[in-house]
């Protein structure tokens, strides 16, 4: 389609060239057509270079590469629309006849202008149609990314905190309300942080709240499972301050306690770690469940939802490592550190 | 007859098994008689305790529920216990009871009892009995449908009708539509052929709920349910009534 528009718009060129030749040289139109299509033929081929050009060098007026190219095809291509016209004299063998004509001509320089302003525009246009070509991808790839995290959201609500793990909870502290009722209340307390923090809709949370939800979110695995979970925590006081996005290590700690233990009639135990390495934050989760049985298994939703998130947010920066462990099955996680004065760390 | 049902409770979280025995407690007629936290130490308490009715979480260490009930010999009731809604059809393929959804307290667990009783006190619903609809090879007498944020058990003689639709079904009965996730034709080979008969491709009538077989123009049947619902029988399927009605 965009070739098509090309080739009318020369088209149209060609037609209003003949057309102003047939008022200045009083011949009729029918005979400066073919003058229209040899001037405009050749700068409608040149026009294509022009196009390429502009996919090569981009487009910057500080940049001396750039008005050194453009200067010199400049030239070629004024140079060659100026003198297309004596062309079928030069292949047809007249060339002593060309060059009289092009030397006593009275509007070689009216051409080499006409060349000149012909170049201009075509460069314009081909810069200015990449750009807004380039605008277009940008704005559908901003759109993706709002999209992936607006589905985030709504992951977050449902499959982060499955809804099973609710229902398990309150089932737990109604057991709780007749046989321990101070505890049955702490419990309901912690219920109530859980879910202000899941459905609180931030981006990004200081690492110490992620911590302590993640420890509340395993109290409760704990009250249900009682001493088959077995709950070992590390935590570096610098990675406190640090920013993560929220609800990063759940999906993560869900899936060890559902695959790496709750299977076991013994049950298991989890390792969660975070230290910072450099300007890195690193958090491990690990069990020491059948980690080598199932891989498929192991990397399913709760792995795939933070490699994407993760990919979403940091790019190439952040990283997450999911396989066999020593003794079971570890995620390692990597993300730049971001301090809660929102600089990142060099 | 032992006029105490005899319950085991199989569940592998500690609180929520505490909280049956809890709430067996005050039950006079159910006596709790042991408890697992496993599926092999079920497989023990089952064959050791000999059940009449069994509380049992579906997902449990080392195997499920289901598997235990398919494995274990002189089966009783069962009454499931589950956070999880998705086992509601499985939870009728194996006989249950009932179905107790996660989170529940004192009224859910007495009224899903109080269902259960005449079935558990009945002389002719001995666990030798049932063994055939556990087995699934009996025909079913309950489904499990999802009503609010309940599975109740609905009485396949309250059962009116069955519409395919996908490859789900939808059930009428008692007033109202309940959807479940199995397709007409694996229901149908679990319902009392005597009861339930094919009117077309799509429907499965009571026959104890048809009010009128009215033979049409075209030789055809318009059933006309108790309810003033009317289905229209195919060609190929009114020809079988006929031969039924002779």
């Amino acid at each position: 389609m965009g070739w098509f528009a090309y080739a009318i718009a020369w088209l149209a060129a060609a037609l209003f060239w003949a057309l102003a030749a047939s008022w200045g040289s009083h011949r009729p139109p029918r005979e400066t057509v073919l003058w229209g299509f040899l001037a405009m033929g050749p700068a409608a081929l040149m026009g294509l270079g022009i196009w390429a050009l502009s996919g090569r060098v981009e487009w910057n007026w500080r940049s001396r590469r750039f008005l050194l190219v453009h200067a010199t095809f400049l030239v070629v291509f004024a140079a060659v629309y100026a003198t297309s016209w004596i062309w079928p004299d030069v292949l047809g063998g007249r060339r002593a006849t060309a060059l009289t004509l092009l030397r006593t001509s009275p509007i070689l320089v009216w051409n080499l202008l006409m060349g000149t302003w012909l170049y201009l525009l075509v460069t314009g246009f081909s810069y200015a149609i990449r750009a807004q070509r380039r605008a277009r991808t940008v704005e559908a790839s901003a759109a993706e990314a709002r999209l992936l995290a607006k589905q985030a959201q709504l992951a977050a609500l449902r499959a982060r905190i499955n809804p099973h793990f609710l229902y398990n909870a309150l089932h737990s502290v109604g057991a709780l309300v007749t046989r321990d009722p101070a505890r049955a209340d702490q419990a309901l307390e912690r219920l109530g942080d859980l879910l202000r923090y899941a459905l609180d809709a931030e981006d990004q949370v200081p690492f110490r709240r992620e911590w302590a939800f993640t420890h509340d979110y395993l109290a409760f695995e704990q009250l249900r499972l009682g001493d088959r979970l077995r709950l070992e925590s590390q935590a570096d006081p610098d990675a406190a301050s640090a920013l993560v996005p929220p609800l990063i290590l759940q999906p993560l700690v869900e899936n060890a306690v559902r695959h790496g233990l709750a299977q076991r009639v013994e049950g298991g135990r989890i390792a969660l770690g975070a230290r910072v390495e450099g300007s890195e934050l690193v958090l491990t989760v690990t069990d020491d469940g059948p980690g080598g049985l199932l891989p498929e298994d192991r990397n399913g939703i709760g792995v795939g939802s933070v490699r994407e998130r993760l990919h979403v947010l940091y790019g190439a920066r952040a990283s997450i490592d999911a396989g066999p462990a020593a003794r079971g099955f570890g995620v390692t996680l990597r993300l730049p550190v971001r301090r809660e004065t929102g600089e990142i760390e060099r | 007859m032992n006029e105490v049902v005899r319950a085991l409770v199989v569940e592998d979280e500690p609180l929520a098994r505490a909280r049956l025995r809890e709430l067996l407690e005050p039950v006079d007629w159910v006596r709790w008689v042991g408890e697992a936290a496993s599926a092999d130490a079920a497989r023990r308490a089952l064959a050791e305790t000999r059940p009449d009715l069994l509380f049992l979480d579906v997902q449990l260490p080392g195997g499920s529920g289901l598997d235990l009930l398919r494995a274990a010999t002189g089966t009783p009731a069962v009454i499931f216990t589950t956070a999880h809604d998705r086992f509601a059809v499985t939870a009728f393929e194996v006989g249950a009871l009932d179905y107790l959804l996660k989170p529940f307290g004192v009224e859910r667990f007495q009224r899903a009892l109080e269902r259960a009783r005449p079935f558990l006190e009945a002389p002719g619903a001995s666990p030798a009995e049932r063994g055939g609809e556990v087995l699934g090879t009996g025909a079913l007498e309950r489904l499990f449908v999802r009503d609010g944020g309940r599975i109740v058990p609905l009485a396949c003689a309250d059962v009116e009708r069955i519409q395919a639709c996908d490859d789900q079904v939808l059930i009428h009965a008692r007033g109202a539509i309940y959807r479940l996730s199995v397709t007409l034709g694996d229901l149908e080979g679990r319902l009392d052929s005597r009861r339930f008969v094919r009117l077309h491709r799509s429907h499965l009538v009571n026959l104890d709920h048809v009010a009128s077989f009215v033979p049409t123009e075209d030789a055809r049947f318009l059933v006309t349910l108790r309810s003033g619902a009317t289905v229209i029988a195919s060609r190929q399927r009114s020809r079988a009534l006929r031969a039924v009605g002779r």
